[in-house]
């Protein structure tokens, strides 16, 4: 582990990294931490790749139903691969148990839902409910016999990577390689149900079969995750990181891209972290990691983060204040006999405006920052030509919305106002170049005013 | 055969009885209460919120744990209360302050705060009552070891019954503000109170039945017995009444399986728990596969269709073929010429024609078929049903003549008599 991670920082580039894994995992050379290491990897990836399409169609909760009702399949190819070979943990035949029983449930959801007064989710919460009892059932009952006392089942509750074998990674890899082959496929196929069902019908796609294989593809993704993931906390490895790229980006090859990468280097950190205690649960931290970077792209990401938006709002907010101050300087302007004269007390201001003289005195200094003030002018306040320049645009703006209101959209000459107060600082250029257009250049606005 | 009987019913005698009834109370308490209030969430499609729920208040109740020491302290209510009441803030302000929808939303927080717990109860965990057993599949077996186990179930025996004064008490509002929130607030009743009680007894009860039946499995007692009776009637008095039937036959049904005397004596029993729930479940299925609207009504009923449209058609070609010779009234056809008519495989054919001699509308004389007059009747009405259909497709709804026929041939079998004589009466009508 310690050489690939080395490696990972010093050697040239991933792709001739991924071409060694593969030529080592074909040669049965991989041993221990690294099984551990590329089993995260190839998990993360397909969980990813899967979530993007079930995020996509608000079907997120779903990858919980088959994650929890897998189970009882598990224990069953547990059991049975017991009684056959005599030692229990033979992965294939739990995955192949486990696809069973996903298939199984995904089918009964589906025709519960056509054949009941049920809704989606009530469906949904008897089936996978329903599937986890049996499988705690079988579970105590295999704990009692041989077969459970060898190994620890309760490690597919919450996963527990570290005993992962070189089978197990090789398994994983093909089943990987099959999942994501589909997706590459199916692509536009995929793309084309997950944004517009009925439009996809339209041009032909079979909606109905892509769904099925969407939801076949999940049941493999969880199949090869619940090793490491463990079958409650799987659902979060489908649904986080696709949510998280999701946040960054609204291309649907990048957001599937993304996914993958968050999802690897999700399961990447929790196999890390969990390897460091003898018996921590793998599946929770790696959900830990995806919600960390989830958390990071809600609080960061450029345009949907919740802080970018704050700040745009806020500097938004700055402007219309700084903006309003020249409105009111503007207004006063138009008054005076002398057109030259570019001094405003702040008193005049706040006859205009009502608001305190510390809140004017306040805007003055942003209206300063934006250099429509002169500085070092405290009392009167001197507008320089950039500002005497913004605030013709604002009163303009303002005056033309309020002829547009009242010319075009009819409205009386008294509701229209507050209407102006509003659009005036977000009146974008191509809009204004319209209204001018639609309202011929107009001289004067509804209640005479010139409009500069 | 006796004896097998009495080995199945042997866990029930008197003396095992008497140390086992504490799980069967408990897990009817439990189950009866998260089933009641499960049907509220039932029928406004939420089941999955007490999914997300009952995972999501986990570190809450560590938290608690580790506070007061114990599985029973009241800290654990406190811990889960206030972690429930953090899931939902979270939950909601994932959804308002980004672009991600509902659904993704409630997976990513109740997954966070259920991993944050699982790593806590490592942690913390481990030596003491708290286990990830006891997380994931509780424990109903605990309250048969205690001296005095009434005073273990205190508390749900409480809840039990403050839950089923409150159903009985508020029974109007809480119907109103499920199926017309709009009405019940032009009522003068607040919705929105009704609602957050609604969910705070539902963490409550959640968190209350931790310990008996764990995370997942209380899931399953909120949702399935609800489901199951919706399945039976549309009434939500009776609605409830079946759901506390449907929890307390699956407790009885799930404690006998489970019971280290019952029929899995051999692994020493299982998870009571697991078994109640799975119970839960197969009465689920029972109920959808027979009771009324159900997979075999429908099944059934779709058989007993495809078999009258192939006797139907079987008295149609005899009719016709009879018709084509120039004769009228009941012809003698040979079987063959039917069959050869009408190209479906000769068994399907002798199936149908011994049912429309069954029915008594096809009788044979000298190796020929002929219509009785009970068939030529069903015959003519078909007919006449399959014409007017024609006439009508053509007529009102403007179809070109030579795309009819189809439609008119699959109608002709689901045409009431009262359909046809309102088609009758439209087409002798003249268009205004």
């Amino acid at each position: 582990m310690t050489i690939l991670a080395a490696q990972f920082s010093t050697d040239s580039t991933a792709l001739r990294q991924l071409a060694t894994f593969f030529a080592e995992l074909v040669d049965n050379r991989i041993t221990g931490t690294d099984c551990v290491v590329w089993g995260a990897l190839l998990l993360g990836v397909t969980c990813g790749v899967l979530g993007t399409f079930i995020v996509l169609r608000r079907q997120s909760l779903l990858g919980d139903a088959i994650g929890h009702a897998v189970l009882p399949g598990v224990l069953v190819g547990f059991w049975f691969s017991w009684m056959v070979t005599g030692h229990g943990r033979s992965t294939p035949a739990m995955l192949l148990g486990a696809m069973v029983a996903g298939l199984l449930a995904a089918a009964l959801i589906g025709w519960l839902r056509q054949t009941t007064v049920l809704k989606i989710a009530e469906c949904m919460g008897v089936v996978f409910t329903g599937f986890y009892g049996i499988g705690i059932v079988l579970m105590k009952m295999l704990q009692t016999t041989p077969a459970g006392g060898q190994a620890g089942l309760e490690k597919f509750l919450f996963g527990q990577i570290a005993g992962i074998s070189l089978a197990d990674v090789q398994l994983m890899a093909i089943v990987a390689a099959i999942a994501l082959g589909c997706v590459v496929v199916f692509w536009r196929k995929l793309a084309l149900s997950s944004f517009d069902e009925q439009f996809a019908q339209s041009v032909g796609v079979r909606v109905r079969l892509i769904e099925h294989l969407l939801t076949a593809l999940l049941t493999v993704a969880i199949v090869i995750s619940i090793q490491a993931v463990g079958v409650v906390l799987v659902s979060a490895m489908l649904i986080t990181p696709a949510a998280t790229a999701y946040l960054l980006t609204d291309r649907l090859y990048k957001m599937a891209i993304l996914a993958g990468l968050f999802g690897a280097v999700a399961g990447f950190a929790g196999a890390i972290l969990s390897l460091l205690g003898p018996t921590l649960p793998t599946g929770s931290f790696m959900v830990l990691g995806a919600s960390t970077l989830f958390a990071g792209a809600f609080l960061l990401s450029p345009r949907h983060g919740l802080l970018p938006r704050l700040r745009r709002v806020w500097q938004q907010r700055r402007r219309t204040g700084a903006e309003n101050l020249l409105r009111a300087m503007y207004l006063i302007l138009e008054r005076r006999q002398n057109q030259a004269d570019l001094r405003f007390g702040i008193d005049d201001i706040v006859a205009i405006r009502h608001e305190s003289p510390a809140h004017v005195r306040r805007m003055a200094k942003l209206a300063a920052s934006f250099g429509w003030i002169a500085k070092n002018s405290p009392d009167p306040l001197v507008l320089t030509e950039s500002g005497l320049a913004t605030a013709r645009q604002v009163v303009r703006n303002h005056r033309l919305w309020e002829l547009f209101l009242t010319q075009e959209a009819k409205l009386a000459v008294d509701h229209v106002h507050a209407d102006a107060e509003y659009i005036e600082h977000v009146l974008p250029r191509d809009v204004l170049a319209k209204l001018e257009e639609m309202l011929d250049n107009p001289a004067k606005d509804p209640h005479g005013s010139v409009i500069p | 055969m006796f004896s097998i009987l009495h080995s199945l019913i042997d866990p029930w005698t008197a003396t095992e009885l008497r140390i086992y009834w504490p799980i069967i109370v408990q897990g009817a308490m439990v189950s009866v209460t998260l089933g009641l209030i499960g049907c509220f969430l039932v029928v406004r499609g939420m089941s999955l919120l007490g999914d997300a729920l009952s995972h999501a208040v986990l570190p809450g109740v560590v938290i608690g744990f580790l506070l007061g020491g114990s599985l029973h302290s009241p800290w654990i209510l406190i811990g889960a209360s206030a972690v429930g009441m953090v899931a939902a803030v979270l939950v909601q302000a994932v959804q308002e302050h980004s672009r991600v929808k509902e659904d993704a939303s409630l997976g990513i927080v109740f997954t966070t705060l259920f991993a944050i717990g699982v790593v806590m109860v490592n942690l913390y965990g481990g030596s003491g009552d708290l286990d990830v057993g006891c997380v994931l599949y509780g424990n109903l077996e605990h309250f048969i070891y205690p001296d005095n186990p009434l005073s273990m179930m205190l508390p749900m025996i409480g809840l039990t019954i403050a839950v089923v004064v409150g159903l009985i008490v508020f029974f109007r509002r809480l119907v109103l503000c499920t199926f017309d929130p709009g009405l019940a607030v032009s009522l003068g009743i607040n919705a929105a109170l009704v609602h957050y009680a609604l969910m705070g007894v539902l963490s409550v009860t959640v968190v209350a039945s931790f310990e008996s039946v764990g995370a997942i499995l209380a899931v399953a007692l909120l949702v399935m017995p609800g489901a199951t009776a919706r399945l039976w009637t549309d009434r939500m008095s009776i609605m409830l009444l079946l759901a506390a039937g449907q929890a307390l036959l699956a407790t009885v049904l799930g404690y006998w399986i489970s019971s280290p005397l019952g029929p899995l004596r051999a692994f020493q029993g299982t998870s009571a728990a697991g078994a109640i729930c799975a119970m839960g479940f197969a009465i689920f299925i029972l109920s959808w596969l027979l009771g009324p609207r159900g997979l075999a009504q429908r099944v059934i009923a779709r058989v007993r269709l495809q078999r009258t449209i192939a006797v139907e058609n079987v008295l149609k070609t005899i009719d016709e073929l009879g018709a084509r010779a120039g004769l009228s009234g009941a012809v003698p056809v040979p079987p063959e010429t039917v069959a050869a008519e009408l190209r479906v495989s000769p068994r399907a054919f002798q199936r149908a024609l011994k049912r429309g001699i069954e029915r008594g509308w096809v009788a044979m004389s000298m190796r020929n078929v002929f219509l009785t007059d009970a068939g030529a009747a069903r015959s003519s009405r078909l007919r006449r049903a399959h014409d007017l259909w024609e006439q009508y497709l053509k007529d009102q709804v403007g179809l070109p003549a030579d795309h009819v026929h189809d439609a008119a041939e699959w109608i002709e079998h689901h045409l009431h008599d009262e359909d046809i004589d309102t088609i009758d009466r439209t087409l002798a009508t003249p268009r205004p």
